[in-house]
């Protein structure tokens, strides 16, 4: 009987640990896809014993920390957030957040996230529509009902806050969501791509560039001069990636912008500013810059211009690549600032932007409601009130001048007449990046790269209205004199800066305000299948052989995407951006 | 009550029973990972939206499994992902003897301390996912940082970097070899615990015929794992159209999508990607059904040729 009874025991032991254990899998394996669960719980179980015992010793105040998890579409950083900004804002409302990695499957994510039906507690969309399935799917908190927790939300997003509950609650009348970024203002500084390396233009004679095709030949020469960088590596024209691919090879957006037209994500249109009033086409148009941009790949990549593994690399290794001084065009200024360290500034090296000659550059323009990166919280949040004192504070002045401009007393002070300035030591973080302030982390890694709440135009009225933003505020005596690369170029365009120089000659257009039109799901899916081969055929396009190869892409992505529907898209999507440019009207105030 | 107390001891004192509480935990398992999942069948007759309730879902009948050949360019699609999946599984299947014959060779090594350090090697890669395997890919063969193309360039025997990666040429086979590489160890245990199993005295006897190394491979060894090999070989068949997507999904670009697409990848792709849950249940759902009948027409075959089956 004994040895029987142990035996029993044993057996029993053994089948509940295995339930336990496959049990256990399974639920790590729901979690999410791929790799990234396991980084997920990695950064969990490093971050965890450290805040149980912060936790522990700020027990003896009266709120406790709380973890809130963020999903943001347009992040490119995860993990839980460290360093100067994080503690500010454990402070102010006690939260520390943890960015769920999104990478470039981060629509992917949200999907599977939707399909389970809980969404984590903080999560920025990307665009109209993701927020209207998440609305129907009843998973959002209504801002509307933890009013008193907001007062700094209604007061600075109102305009968005109104627009949420108008057009982006399927008609339930409440803000589920809200526009980050509402810009009221138009910047009177800043830079515009493309960025070219500009000493290297000016050593071959800066010859005039008259269209988007006219920059090959430049570049091809700018390489003849310096085929490899210091450490021997090749130098490319050009270094693209795939990561932020939609419906079409997404790098084309920002040529658009220094060619006068706007490409919308998700979809299949362009806006061409060139005319007026602006025209909407197909992408597929052959008129359209779409088509022109991946010509000029084609042509880059037959002159030997494109780097070959803009194909298989990620955002990450073409930004060293920029980085590293081994690309002579940005398309964005991703990577510049690694590159034109100020030493190499002062030896007039670095990129600058060089424009089209004449072509006008499209900017974004007053969008009062925001922009399309919207801000919801979970109802799934166990810490509801936790999450809005965060969305609060973000949205606060306090807030948005932490997060745009460095802790206050460090980075920027207020002088006695009450302005805004950027302190002697501010300057040095922000000359030098990895820099590290009094609590860790460099001026610009510190804060997690995603969405901002308040736009850097955006005036603070306990600041004599100064905008957020440091570049608009007068300049202290011990700033840092313009580097001798940007003296070159403010000689050669007479301006101080991109805005300076395209406002003067009447070449900066912005976009018209319009709450862009919400894909049905019919058009969602529709969009989605042609974005399939007009991505994969763009790409091939730009890689293309000869040109019989690249028209016999060009016609093949053409009939299949007309077949498939592009057609009733664009004629779809043009009738409702009509109508929402109508309707903008009543959130211009 | 006391009767009642005597039947339950009795029950569970039948020998039957207590084996049957023994596979309890098992046939719950089995139930819950490969029984209720397949009531998300059921979202192929929907117009299913994350994050709404399917009932909230308008109802579309069979319209998802039509569209698979009603629509030319889904047609297309179907087709050209069954030639990947069933080219890409065949030519797995047609060196499936690869794992086999590296196990006997493994055996056959002396040196004990060098066949372990080779079995631990060769079983490593299979433990280390597919996103690390791809950046190792792309670390060794990106064109002109890649160490392979940088090699081939300084010894002179290239002007211009090959792009292995974005290529459109031997997909199959370079897919093949990536996963040969990863599995090809692990593979093998299967094999070298059924080494084991071969009786001793079968060697003994042939030494004393005066069988040599390679006749005591090839009429005791190999002979030995044959039953391993083809019971492997029938699960390989059922698994056919089931080569998983991880691998396809990190290596996939525009150049080779065309021939990496298999079904996997493609029920992702038009799910996760393309939007549309529904229709890839619906080719998912087709997956299976020809999974199922793959296996019943190997095992048949089987029967009849061998008669052997797995049931």
């Amino acid at each position: 009987m004994k040895a029987k009874k142990k035996w029993r025991f044993w057996a029993l032991l053994l089948t509940s640990a295995m339930l336990a254990g496959s049990l256990a899998a399974c639920g790590s394996d729901n979690a999410g896809e791929g790799q990234a669960p396991e980084t997920e719980s990695k950064t969990e179980s490093q971050a965890e014993p450290k805040e149980e015992l912060e936790a522990d010793t700020d027990d003896a105040g009266d709120d406790e920390i709380v973890k809130l998890q963020m999903l943001s579409l347009p992040s490119n950083s995860s993990g839980v957030v460290e360093g100067w900004w994080a503690e500010e804002v454990k402070r102010q409302v006690g939260v520390t957040i943890e960015l769920i990695p999104c990478g470039d499957q981060g629509e992917q994510k949200l999907n599977a996230l939707m399909g389970s039906g809980e969404l984590p507690d903080i999560v920025c969309f990307k665009d109209y529509k993701q927020v209207e399935n998440a609305v129907m799917g009843d998973m959002l908190l209504a801002y509307d009902d933890y009013k008193e927790l907001l007062p700094d939300l209604y007061a600075n997003a109102e305009i968005p806050l109104r627009y949420a509950a108008d057009k982006l609650s399927c008609g339930k009348g409440k803000a589920y969501t809200v526009g980050t970024d509402a810009k009221l203002f138009m910047e009177t500084r800043g830079d515009k791509e493309p960025w070219l390396r500009y000493d290297l233009y000016k050593q071959i004679g800066s010859p005039e560039i008259t269209s988007l095709n006219d920059y090959l030949s430049v570049l091809q020469q700018m390489q003849e001069i310096e085929p490899a960088n210091a450490d021997g590596q090749k130098v490319y024209g050009l270094s693209i990636w795939k990561d932020w691919d939609r419906t079409f090879m997404c790098l084309a957006m920002f040529a658009g912008k220094f060619s006068g037209v706007e490409m919308i994500e998700g979809t299949l249109v362009e806006i061409d500013y060139n005319v007026n009033p602006p025209k909407v086409r197909s992408i597929l148009d052959e008129d359209s810059l779409y088509l022109k941009f991946i010509d000029f790949l084609y042509q880059a990549n037959q002159m030997g211009l494109l780097d070959p593994d803009s194909m298989t690399q990620r955002f990450d290794d073409a930004t060293n690549k920029m980085g590293s001084g081994r690309v002579l065009m940005g398309l964005g200024n991703w990577g510049v600032s690694d590159f034109a360290t100020p030493e190499k500034q002062e030896e007039g090296i670095g990129h600058m932007p060089v424009f089209v000659k004449d072509s006008p550059t499209v900017t974004e323009g007053l969008q009062p409601i925001g922009r399309t990166w919207t801000v919801s919280v979970s109802k799934a949040c166990k810490n509801p009130e936790a999450a809005m004192r965060f969305i609060n504070y973000m949205f606060s002045f306090d807030g948005a001048m932490l997060q745009r401009n460095g802790p206050k007393g460090i980075t920027w002070d207020v002088d006695e007449n009450g302005n805004p300035y950027v302190t002697e030591e501010g300057y040095e973080y922000m000359q030098d990046g990895k820099k590290e302030l009094p609590e860790g982390k460099g001026l610009y890694d510190g804060c997690p790269q995603t969405w901002a709440a308040l736009h850097i135009t955006t005036q603070n009225p306990d600041l004599n209205n100064t905008p957020i933003g440091n570049s608009f505020w007068e300049k202290k005596e011990y700033a840092p004199k313009d580097t001798k690369l940007v003296d070159m170029w403010q000689e050669d365009y007479d301006a101080v800066d991109s805005i300076d120089y395209l406002t003067k000659n009447n070449l900066l257009i912005p976009f018209q305000f319009v709450g862009y039109p919400i894909l049905t799901d019919d058009m969602e899916q529709l969009a989605a299948r042609v974005g399939d081969v007009v991505t994969t055929n763009s790409w091939k396009m730009a890689f293309a052989k000869d040109d019989a190869e690249y028209e016999a892409l060009k016609a093949e992505m053409i009939e299949k995407a007309e077949n498939i529907g592009s057609n009733d898209f664009v004629e779809w999507w043009t009738g409702e951006y009509d109508k929402a440019l109508e309707e903008a009207s009543d959130y211009l105030e | 009550m006391k009767s009642e107390g005597k039947k339950k001891t009795r029950l569970i004192d039948q020998g039957g029973f207590r084996l049957w509480l023994l596979s309890l935990p098992f046939l719950i398992l089995i139930f819950l990972f490969s029984y209720l999942p397949l009531y998300g069948w059921v979202y192929a007759l929907f117009d299913y939206k994350p994050g709404r309730a399917l009932l909230d879902c308008k109802f579309v009948g069979l319209d998802n499994f039509t569209r698979m050949f009603a629509d030319k360019y889904a047609l297309e699609d179907i087709v050209r992902v069954m030639k990947n999946t069933l080219g890409m599984s065949l030519i797995g299947i047609a060196t499936s003897g690869l794992p086999m014959m590296f196990a006997v060779f493994l055996a056959e090594i002396k040196s004990k301390h060098y066949r372990k350090a080779v079995q631990t090697l060769t079983t490593i890669p299979n433990f280390i996912s597919w996103v690390l395997v791809y950046s190792v890919a792309y670390a060794m063969f990106s064109v002109n940082d890649g160490f392979v193309n940088r090699l081939l360039m300084d010894l002179g025997i290239l002007d211009e970097g090959i792009n292995f990666l974005a290529s459109s040429k031997h997909v199959w086979l370079s897919m093949w070899l990536w996963g040969t590489w990863k599995g090809l160890g692990w593979s093998a245990i299967m094999y070298i615990a059924a080494l084991t199993g071969i009786d001793q005295e079968q060697y003994e006897a042939a030494a004393v015929d005066g069988a040599g190394r390679m006749q005591k491979i090839w009429h005791i060894t190999i002979p030995g794992l044959l039953p391993t090999y083809f019971v492997l070989l029938l699960l390989s068949i059922a698994n056919l159209v089931n080569n998983g997507m991880e691998q396809y999904f990190v290596f996939q670009n525009a150049m080779n999508k065309e021939y990496i697409e298999v079904l996997d990848l493609y029920v992702y792709n038009q799910g996760m990607v393309g939007i549309n849950y529904s229709y890839s249940t619906a080719v998912s759902i087709l997956k299976s059904i020809v999974s199922v009948t793959l296996l019943f027409v190997a095992n048949m075959s089987s029967k009849l040729t061998r008669g052997e089956s797995i049931f």
